[in-house]
């Protein structure tokens, strides 16, 4: 309840903040219905601001789920969609569909412009990625070789990208470049509703394993031994992560540390390890968390934007610093 | 570069170019005998400072004579399109650039763009920005600034109004999309499909000063065809 309110509050905030500067009162105004003194504020809080803030929504919850998803899957308070380079497989199928498309044929030119081809690539990068994580994760037990073996894939597909990289020509790489610092305000309605009916999905099928993820918490024999069907649990536990990172990643660019952040942060907030619980919980930080984010990346009355990826990350990697300090506490 | 096939190519002489005084991979190519000059073009400040860099190539295939005649032409041009320019009696707000992402790049107030704009004796809302390159704003303040400007000059690789509104819905809420003032400079392409502008447009300033006039100011250049910028197409 307090954090459903707390996340109104910061909707709201996020809304009436931005390069241009725009009384309370006509924000106000705009969202119940009337007309604010200045038409193009209108158009502004409407169609730019409003947009954004619910890309920011369903970006920040959907990044955090597959962030505590992944930490409970791999029992690791390290896991995360970016350690384990999911993301960068979202980046390798992008990066391989902008940059490598003028290197390759020009028949997929049409696609690679598009955010729908951007969103295809970017699934199907980390799913693959995933895939030969988990294919890895089943022969080594040892959980933090896992870790670092996600990490390998994440310098690989790196690496990968800066081999296309170096032969593509300044425009594609501009393009991709920029398609990585992340960014929110880009999207229309169209494309939210794509993004939010995905999102719904997920959740839905989330909903189906709140009860096996809390028995796997206490590990994989002894989810067994409560009757859990372990490898459909894993399988739809990755297909969740999969889809909700790869076509967030697609719509909005590898934005790093909020899927391995935000768990830990609602889990100071709220001492329970019932997915039922922080499933929701997380949700909520998580879109709190990006929209203060947004709100700092569009330095309210300055004409300049930051990137939103370097805001996360700044929030995110002080986090991570105190947590490896914590780590024993935690474990 | 790939030192080994250049070395192996045996040229007379390097053209180079560089950001910075750390030229190293060219102190390798002079070890080696070659002579290497430095083309500093991209430091000029005029369109026509630019263009002057005509002379400099002029020496190395010994065409000083002609190349002279030719820059004295661009300059004369130049100038006389400053004075016709003078002579419009209205001053039209000017929009420029494009968005990618949601983030609008428009050149800066010191670009030649800039100059450009002011040459042809037009208001370009961004003029007195600081900066040689570009302005990397928000959508927000662009629209706020930018929303009723008279023309938008330049919209990046869209040649049709159709193409500008598939590419970014909020462009069709500018005054200058509903009154078709948007001119582009991506009609002209060469046989691989890059834009003619980006590979003529520094030695020939004069035409593409004319080209803005026409747009902004038709009554000045009554029989003049534009050969760079031309408005966007209306399908």
């Amino acid at each position: 309840m307090f954090l459903g309110m707390l996340l109104l509050v910061f909707i709201l905030i996020n809304l009436s903040l931005g390069s241009v500067d725009i009384p309370f009162k006509s924000v106000i105004q705009t969202l119940t219905g009337s007309n604010p003194s200045k038409e193009s504020w209108q158009y502004i809080i409407l169609d730019y601001r409003l947009p954004k803030a619910v890309t920011a929504i369903l970006v920040g919850s959907g990044l955090s789920i597959s962030g505590l998803l992944m930490q409970t899957l791999f029992r690791n308070p390290l896991a995360g969609p970016f350690v384990l380079g999911i993301s960068s497989g979202a980046s390798l199928g992008v990066a391989l569909l902008v940059l490598g498309v003028s290197l390759f044929s020009g028949s997929l030119t049409g696609l690679a412009f598009s955010n729908i081809g951007i969103a295809i690539a970017a699934s199907i990068g980390s799913l693959l990625v995933l895939s030969a994580v988990m294919l890895v994760a089943r022969r080594v037990k040892n959980t933090m070789s896992i870790l670092i073996i996600g990490l390998m894939f994440g310098s690989f597909t790196a690496a990968i990208i800066s081999v296309l990289a170096y032969f593509s020509p300044a425009e594609k790489l501009q393009q991709y470049v920029f398609w990585t610092f992340g960014s929110l305000g880009n999207l229309g309605w169209n494309e939210i509703s794509i993004l939010g009916i995905l999102f719904l999905l997920c959740v839905g099928l989330l909903i189906t394993i709140i009860k096996p993820l809390n028995s796997l918490l206490l590990g994989e024999n002894y989810a067994i031994s409560l009757g859990v069907n372990l490898k459909r649990t894993r399988n739809l536990t990755l297909i969740i992560t999969g889809i909700l990172t790869g076509v967030i990643t697609a719509f909005s660019g590898p934005i790093a540390f909020i899927g391995l952040a935000v768990p830990h942060l609602t889990k100071l907030i709220i001492k329970t390890s019932n997915h039922r619980i922080l499933l929701p919980a997380v949700a909520i930080t998580g879109a709190i968390l990006m929209l203060i984010s947004d709100t700092i990346a569009q330095l309210p009355t300055s004409e300049y934007t930051l990137p939103i990826n370097a805001v996360t990350s700044l929030f995110g990697a002080p986090i991570v610093i105190w947590l490896l300090i914590k780590k024993r506490a935690l474990n | 570069m790939n030192t080994e096939v250049l070395l192996d190519l045996q040229p007379e002489i390097i053209i180079g170019f560089a950001m910075n005084s750390n030229t190293k991979m060219f102190d390798n190519i002079e070890k080696a005998g070659i002579p290497v000059m430095f083309n500093g073009d991209w430091l000029e400040e005029t369109p026509l400072g630019r263009a002057e860099w005509l002379k400099f190539f002029a020496i190395l295939f010994e065409k000083e004579t002609v190349t002279d005649s030719i820059f004295n032409t661009i300059e004369k041009e130049y100038n006389e399109a400053i004075t016709i320019a003078k002579k419009a009696t209205t001053k039209p707000t000017i929009l420029s650039g494009s968005i990618f992402k949601d983030i609008w790049n428009l050149p800066a107030g010191d670009s030649f763009m800039a100059q450009y704009l002011k040459d042809a004796n037009t208001d370009y809302l961004w003029a007195n920005s600081q900066g040689k390159g570009s302005l990397s704003l928000s959508f927000e303040s662009v629209f706020e600034k930018g929303q009723h400007a008279d023309f938008w000059i330049d919209s990046g690789i869209y040649i049709s109004y159709k193409e500008l509104e598939n590419a970014n819905k909020h462009y069709t809420k500018f005054e200058a999309f509903k009154t078709k003032n948007i001119y582009s400079f991506a009609h002209q392409k060469g046989e691989n499909g890059g834009l003619l502008y980006y590979e003529l447009a520094p030695t020939q300033p004069h035409i593409i000063l004319k080209d803005i006039i026409k747009a902004v100011h038709p009554e000045l250049l009554p029989e003049y065809e534009p050969f760079f910028l031309k408005q966007l197409n209306n399908n």
